[in-house]
């Protein structure tokens, strides 16, 4: 009976939480989920059920193949790049240092601007001075497509990563900085065996959330090219976006989501597991 | 010696980058304050006089006043919400983190993040029709909520999880309650991770677009970021208003930033004298 | 202990909730307050625009407020939406039963919408006298018009007059030759021949569609419905081939790397006489304008033949317009507001606001100035080409701009290789 209540005093917290998701998520998630089986237009009032005949076109449809390239490089890419200037700078920035707020507020600004118009600043900065420097723009070339969005993005958002290590180092304890220090560990060796291990909740937190979130690129892709040029930006969720409401054909728009989200669940999982098994637990 | 000179490398790289970032930040300003004329001169060409008509002209084509209101409310309820709500939630989770059913929900909370949001769309539309929440902020509010606590329950449960323990017990035997625990103790530790998701949170959904626009359909309600849409056309689209109206919708973000940052700060120096 | 945290934080999400409950009670009383209104018959219009365009809103605006006026039991309430939102505003609305009253509809729009039974029959009205043979065609199915259109964007060559006299060219050309001739004369005056924003996928499409209704369309070519359903071939036809090679030929006469420049760049150098020509809809003049408002501009057709005569204006049915759902409980009224906004007093308030070019009859065009003034008197002349559709569906249509940038990417080289190309991604789309 204690053991009982015990369990259920920590239930407790969880309570608004199980409501608001099933609200928002599990409920509307279930009942769109069906959809992913017909013949949906996305208007209509009416559809038929069609089986696993969307998920059957999937296999043999040869328009995702280039989306779905395009995502993994621009994901893998974006996450490493934006994870290893956010630990840099976030270490960087929690030292002893003149100004430090602006340099803080200078990271986290960008945040505070919409994709669309940040895409606009770079497609400026692109067309008017990279094509000087270059002799091309980036982004108007099919080979460095990829390179000029992933500018954007990580100018758009490093700051969030920043902030989290930020937040990661703030709470490592300096007496284990000092212990390592006294034990006569250089810089080098307490960031590696001191700082890096430490930081495992941000590591997971910030891998797990920028690829997942980056293999979801919408918006700075359509703001900056569109998907083009030729296609060879399009995102996987570009495409979805354009079969459900450009295409008409929600139906399997619906399908690809679904297998899309399984893929990237995959991931998710796997990644939160390895970075969790190597948090420290107190 | 050798640490030193990583050290002015670091600096050196720090001190680029920030020039780098802060580059196209002053492109937005600069887009802001020139007429169409003056910005089809170039790139860098500085406007004759500054033109504040593109800010006045911003106010009252994409409403500011009214949608900055609009999104304030929205914003402030859901951080609040969110924060409340995933804390609560982190910290059943990641003291119960051996509890089978406890990881079963981390899962399906990152699950969830991997939604693309259209998938949801319709079903989210038909239901808020007949719980009438349509075009209400009370609605927004839940939905934006509801979609958010997955992201911020995860970052907090690694931090949950690295609090010593020690100091609950020693409440426990005192006699506290699981509420006062959380409270009292659990909440000032976690201080630094909450003002970080509460800022993050904060901007996200500032910038919240895809659920604001299908369900905050109504003029009166509309939120900065569905605003800022108007100056987009099909064909061509006036920059400089929207840059205008981009810079004023920037002002409150990063007078919420310090504060938050102080609280970052404060929570750090908190949490070293308890500690 | 447990039930005290439950009830703090319950109270903690209500006292958040309660914030906004004041949403609730309000939105309410708006309710009360319609239904009450309802017996004196005061009645709302909700219309979700998606064109965002200034001076069509600025347009829009006005025509409201006119009819706000002579009608004060009808008030008319805009839902703005982007471009990129629009369609999935009015979808999930549709979808989940919750119509407007009206709303914008593309030509693309009918073979979604009008099955479903979504649209309301204008068929009686008395305003489809007001529009030329023909030009009902995209809305009209079965002998049912769905929907009214205010202007015609026609596609067409807008050129810098100013930038013209500097390099010497003194009359708009009006053959192959001389369009290319022309070309050069810009060059060797350090002018942009053409400007292309093709980093923006539309302006790639608007350039084709621009070359492509002179070339093909207007030439006895296939029309491109019959390439959609595969009845014809790219390939086999001379008229596509010829096509690409315009392409082919015009190419260098491009900005240097169009793929890495936007639309409002070119829209300003064409407006600042850094470039000549832009191969677009008629809307590149009101753009234009509003980046140097002291430019003049022009319009002609693309002169595809070498035979002058033969290049007239090309001219396809409007593609974008307004209808009215057909399950608004106020459709009556919503027609009456259809039938005023597109009367030919509206259409000459539009004319006035440099919108465009109104395509309903009886328009005071007298008031145009400068290119839509060209635009006016071609169309008025009668001296134009009535061509079908100039629009692929949507998947064809992104098909087709990707096969087409891939074309210019690859330096406009390989004309047979497009057409197979084209061949292929169309006959996958219609499988």
């Amino acid at each position: 009976m204690k053991r009982f209540r015990k369990e259920m005093s920590y239930f407790v917290f969880l309570i608004p939480s199980l409501i608001l998701f099933g609200f928002c998520i599990v409920y509307p998630f279930l009942s769109g989920i069906q959809l992913a089986f017909t013949d949906w237009n996305g208007i209509s009032r009416e559809y038929n059920f069609v089986g696993l005949d969307n998920f059957v076109k999937l296999l043999s449809d040869r328009n995702v193949v280039q989306p779905i390239r395009t995502t993994v490089i621009y994901g893998v890419g974006v996450t490493a790049i934006n994870n290893i200037l956010a630990l840099f700078l976030a270490v960087n920035l929690s030292k002893k240092l003149k100004g430090k707020a602006f340099f803080k507020t200078t990271y986290f600004i960008p945040l505070a601007i919409s994709a669309v118009l940040a895409s606009f600043v770079w497609k400026y900065i692109d067309s008017n001075l990279f094509s000087e420097i270059l002799g091309r723009s980036l982004m108007g070339r099919r080979e460095t497509v990829l390179i000029g969005i992933i500018i954007i993005s990580l100018w758009n958002n490093l700051g969030s990563n920043v902030m989290i290590y930020m937040a990661g180092i703030t709470g490592i304890s300096k007496d284990y900085d000092e212990a390592a220090m006294i034990d006569g560990a250089n810089g080098r060796q307490r960031f590696f065996h001191v700082t890096i291990p430490m930081l495992m909740p941000s590591f997971t937190i910030c891998v797990t959330l920028t690829l997942t979130s980056s293999l979801r690129e919408f918006g700075t892709v359509l703001a900056a090219t569109g998907g083009g040029p030729a296609g060879s930006s399009q995102t996987v969720a570009i495409l979805i976006y354009d079969y459900m409401f450009k295409y008409s054909r929600a139906g399997y728009a619906q399908a690809i989501s679904l297998v899309f989200m399984v893929f990237l669940v995959v991931i998710g999982l796997v990644l939160t597991k390895f970075f969790r098994s190597r948090e420290v637990e107190a | 010696m050798k640490e030193n000179k990583v050290g002015a490398i670091s600096k050196g790289i720090l001190f680029l980058m920030t020039i780098i970032f802060l580059f196209p930040f002053l492109i937005c300003i600069l887009m802001s304050v020139k007429s169409k004329q003056e910005t089809s001169k170039g790139i860098l060409s500085l406007p004759e006089s500054i033109h504040w008509e593109n800010f006045t002209t911003a106010m009252e084509k994409a409403k500011i006043a009214l949608s900055m209101k609009n999104s304030l409310i929205i914003t402030v309820c859901c951080v609040l919400i969110i924060v409340l709500v995933a804390s609560a939630a982190a910290y059943a989770i990641g003291r119960r983190y051996n509890n089978r059913f406890y990881r079963f929900y981390e899962t399906l909370l990152v699950g969830s993040m991997m939604l693309p949001f259209q998938v949801i769309m319709v079903p989210v539309y038909r239901m808020y029709k007949n719980l009438n929440l349509l075009n209400t902020r009370t609605g927004a509010v839940i939905m934006i909520s509801g979609l958010a606590i997955a992201y911020s329950t995860v970052m907090i449960i690694g931090f949950v999880r690295s609090l010593p323990l020690e100091l609950e017990e020693a409440a426990e035997i005192e006699g506290a309650g699981r509420f006062h625990i959380f409270f009292f103790i659990i909440f000032p530790l976690l201080k630094p991770i909450l003002a970080t998701v509460a800022t993050l949170q904060f901007l996200s959904v500032w910038n919240e677009f895809n659920v604001s626009i299908l369900l905050l359909q109504d003029e009166a309600i509309k939120t900065i970021p569905m605003q800022q849409y108007v100056f987009f056309g099909a064909y061509g689209a006036d920059y400089n208003t929207a840059f205008a109206a981009a810079v004023i919708a920037m002002i409150p973000v990063i007078i919420i930033f310090l504060i938050l940052q102080k609280q970052v700060v404060a929570g750090m120096t908190a949490g070293a004298v308890k500690g | 202990m447990k039930r005290k945290a439950l009830t703090v934080m319950l109270a903690g999400l209500l006292a958040a909730g309660s914030m906004s409950y004041g949403t609730i009670v309000h939105a309410k009383e708006v309710k009360d307050e319609e239904v009450s209104n309802a017996e004196d018959e005061q009645i709302t219009l909700e219309f979700i625009n998606g064109s965002a365009e200034e001076q069509y809103v600025a347009w829009l605006d006005e025509v409201i407020a006119n009819f706000e006026e002579a009608n004060p039991n009808i008030k008319i309430e805009i839902q703005k939406t982007s471009i990129d939102s629009f369609n999935q505003t009015v979808m999930t609305r549709f979808a989940a039963g919750d119509v407007p009253d009206l709303f914008s509809f593309s030509a693309n729009d009918m073979d979604d919408m009008v099955p479903s039974g979504y649209v309301l029959d204008l068929s009686g009205s008395a305003n489809l006298e007001n529009y030329s043979e023909g030009m009902l065609d995209s809305f009209t199915k079965d002998g049912k018009t769905y929907a009214l259109p205010i202007a015609n964007d026609f596609m067409c060559v807008t050129y810098n007059k100013a930038a013209f006299e500097t390099a010497g060219i003194g009359e708009v050309p009006d053959t192959w030759t001389g369009f290319l001739d022309a070309c050069k004369k810009l060059q060797e005056a350090g002018i942009v021949p053409i400007a292309s924003g093709f980093s923006e996928q539309w302006v790639v499409n608007g350039t084709s569609q621009t070359t492509y209704c002179a070339q093909v369309l207007a030439n006895d070519g296939p029309t491109l419905a019959s390439m959609v359903d595969r009845t014809n071939k790219f390939a086999d036809t001379e008229q596509w081939k010829a096509f690409f090679t315009k392409l082919q030929e015009i190419y260098p006469y491009m900005n240097q790397d169009p793929f890495g420049t936007d639309q409002n760049t070119c829209y300003s150098m064409l407006a600042n006489g850094d470039a000549g020509m832009i191969l677009n809809g008629t809307w590149t003049v009101t753009n234009a304008t509003a980046m140097n408002p002291d430019a003049e501009f022009g319009i002609f057709a693309l002169p595809v033949s070498e035979n002058a005569e033969d290049n007239v204006m090309p001219m396809c049915p409007p593609e974008s317009a307004v209808a009215v759902a057909a399950e608004s409980p106020h459709a009556e009224e919503a027609v009456k507001f259809l039938e005023y906004m597109m009367s030919p007093d509206s259409a000459s308030l539009y004319a006035e606001k440099g919108a465009g070019i109104p395509i309903v009859k009886g328009v005071d065009t007298a008031n145009l100035t400068g290119a839509f003034k060209d635009a006016a008197d071609i169309m008025n002349s009668g001296e134009v080409k009535v061509i079908s559709s100039k629009s692929f569906p949507s998947a064809n249509e992104d098909a087709f701009i990707n096969d087409v940038s891939e074309f210019f990417l690859d330096g406009c080289e390989d004309v047979d290789g497009a057409l197979e190309i084209l061949d292929t991604d169309f006959d996958n789309l219609a499988q």
